[in-house]
């Protein structure tokens, strides 16, 4: 297989395997497979066979792609879309998938980790230490989530600006935007008719 | 000169919350007044320069676009965006007429003021302190005119290179304008207007004259272009202003007042003073005269008399009295007054006492 040098698909299938919860991978088509990217797509199913995933997990990896955090080429996984059906949903299954991407694409000589965060995926991805491609995106992400603190969770303008003179990355905030009892900043920021979607990345090691 | 300004404004939707103004009337001409994550001043450039973008997914096909605004101009763009926003944001988003339709231009022309760096620091800092300080003269408060009901809005913008300075207001500062116009001529033709001429207003003139005799501290300004609605003046020789101003105590002034008491410096003993106020009660100023006993016995008889009084400033409110002459038609001197006055070597003529 030309693609076996840029990641061989026992790895791809590795990268889905996820022994703490009880997931594992699958290749549910063949490889799209050439000497410089292999395009899989991914099923995730539970230990009763069934599929956690609204959507099959696509993920492109690159021999020699441009690299967002850095200059130059190098090795590049590019993700697509993580949808985990609602009944599927646990606590952390987010970060477990990511935690083994991460961990093999490692072991695989990538560089970065890129995507393109939509839905759910503006928050996880930066809480998950994902840098934005472009600076302007993380400022219209977080004018985003004052207009909920002001609206949704009815934050005084001092409190609102109090926490944003704090921000430090997604995760130093993301506490706020799960609330008991209020919705939640991601189903709120879907409300309109069109949902942004940003340019993420991560260096991989 | 009148002066459009649009106000741009971003708000939430339930909270009704500001979470960004600012009054724009281009790309260059623009003030922020609030922007509460601190990250939206970008964005607003982008968005009047034609730079602003962001990719969306539509949330039936999930086709992923980009969204553009490429209007022509700065508020276009503007309302471009003002218009889609709800599309994808939780906002309000406004463009409409402001308040600020009056403007005051003050351009400095140094000899290495016009490269791209902009003036010196400290040339620059020194501009930027005269500029708020005429701000601050221009709200002052004439007791004739109360039109300044409520502060108004106002602000100023910059340019870097060749410092050109613009103060936008939401009133027309009658006074200021008549005041500032007239110390410009006064400059033009080397002599300073009296209290008499300016009355109510001599306060701001002379506030105004303190600092423009500062403008010779910058050391390379060769020109400095004041434009007051559309009309320019131009001044360039910054140490005859200060000398004209250092003139101002000294100068033989006159004006009617009012005379409210007689103070008697005892602890200086070589001067007495009239207190005097302007006919419509506005401003105190104190007329010194050699300490005579006499003279201000009769003055202290004299109290909410009109008089013309004629004398030389010698400080800001103070003035040397010359000449005293009593207005009212039914006022008169008695003998045993005008005797005792020629006494201690005045002359009387009429209802004039010169001292």
């Amino acid at each position: 297989m030309p693609c076996r040098s840029i990641i061989p698909e026992l790895e791809v299938i590795r990268a889905h395997n996820i022994s703490s919860l009880g997931l594992s991978g699958n290749l549910t088509r063949p490889s799209d497979c050439q000497s410089h990217r292999r395009f899989d797509v991914i099923d995730l199913k539970n230990t009763n066979h069934e599929s956690v995933l609204d959507r099959e997990i696509a993920f492109e990896f690159f021999l020699n792609s441009q690299l967002l955090g850095s200059v130059g080429n190098g090795k590049v996984a590019k993700l697509g879309t993580i949808r985990i059906k609602e009944a599927q949903k646990v606590n952390g299954i987010g970060k477990e998938i990511h935690a083994q991407h991460l961990l093999v694409l490692s072991q695989n000589q990538f560089k970065e980790i890129q995507l393109k965060a939509k839905w759910d995926g503006v928050i996880v991805w930066p809480s998950l230490f994902f840098k934005f491609r472009n600076e302007d995106d993380e400022d219209e992400l977080i004018e985003h989530i004052s207009v909920y603190m002001l609206d949704v969770l009815g934050f005084p303008r001092a409190k609102v600006s109090r926490i944003l003179d704090q921000y430090d990355g997604m995760q130093s905030i993301n506490s706020h935007l799960k609330p008991n009892g209020k919705t939640w900043f991601t189903e709120w920021y879907q409300g309109t008719n069109r949902t942004l979607q940003y340019e993420m990345y991560k260096e991989v090691s | 000169m009148s002066v459009n300004f649009e106000l741009f404004e971003v708000k939430t939707v339930d909270s009704d919350e500001i979470l960004f103004s600012a009054f724009v009337r281009d790309e260059k001409t623009y003030r922020i007044t609030a922007d509460l994550t601190g990250r939206f001043k970008k964005k607003f450039l982008n968005i009047m320069n034609g730079l602003y973008k962001h990719m969306y997914v539509n949330q039936n096909t999930e086709e992923s676009h980009e969204y553009t605004i490429d209007e022509g101009d700065a508020l276009a763009n503007l309302r471009k965006y003002s218009s889609d926003c709800a599309e994808f944001s939780h906002t309000i988003v406004t463009l409409s007429p402001s308040n600020i339709s009056h403007q005051y231009t003050l351009h400095f022309y140094g000899s290495d003021y016009n490269m791209s760096k902009g003036m010196e620091p400290k040339a620059a800092h020194r501009a930027y302190d005269f500029f708020y300080e005429l701000g601050k003269i221009s709200q002052m408060r004439i007791p004739a005119n109360n039109y300044l009901s409520q502060k108004p809005s106002e602000f100023t913008t910059a340019e870097a290179a060749s410092l050109k300075l613009e103060m936008y207001s939401s009133v027309e500062m009658v006074d200021f304008k008549i005041v500032f116009k007239q110390l410009l001529e006064d400059i033009k033709n080397g002599m300073l207007s009296s209290e008499a001429v300016l009355a109510d207003r001599y306060k701001m003139y002379k506030r105004l004259l303190s600092h423009f005799k500062e403008l010779v501290k910058f050391t390379n300004l060769d020109l400095l272009t004041i434009t007051i609605d559309g009309e320019s003046e131009e001044l360039t020789n910054f140490k005859a202003i200060s000398e004209l101003s250092n003139n101002v105590y000294g100068a033989s002034i006159s004006g009617q007042m009012v005379i409210q008491s007689v103070h008697d410096y005892y602890r200086d003993d070589a001067l007495d003073g009239l207190v005097v106020d302007t006919l419509s009660f506005s401003q105190i100023t104190t007329w010194k005269y050699p300490k005579n006993n006499v003279l201000s016995k009769f003055l202290h008889n004299a109290k909410g008399e009109q008089v013309l009084l004629i004398g030389n400033t010698t400080g800001e409110n103070l003035r040397s009295l010359v000449s005293i002459e009593f207005l009212n038609d039914n006022f008169s001197l008695t003998d045993e007054d005008e005797q005792n006055l020629k006494d201690d070597g005045f002359a009387v003529i009429g209802k004039k006492i010169l001292l």
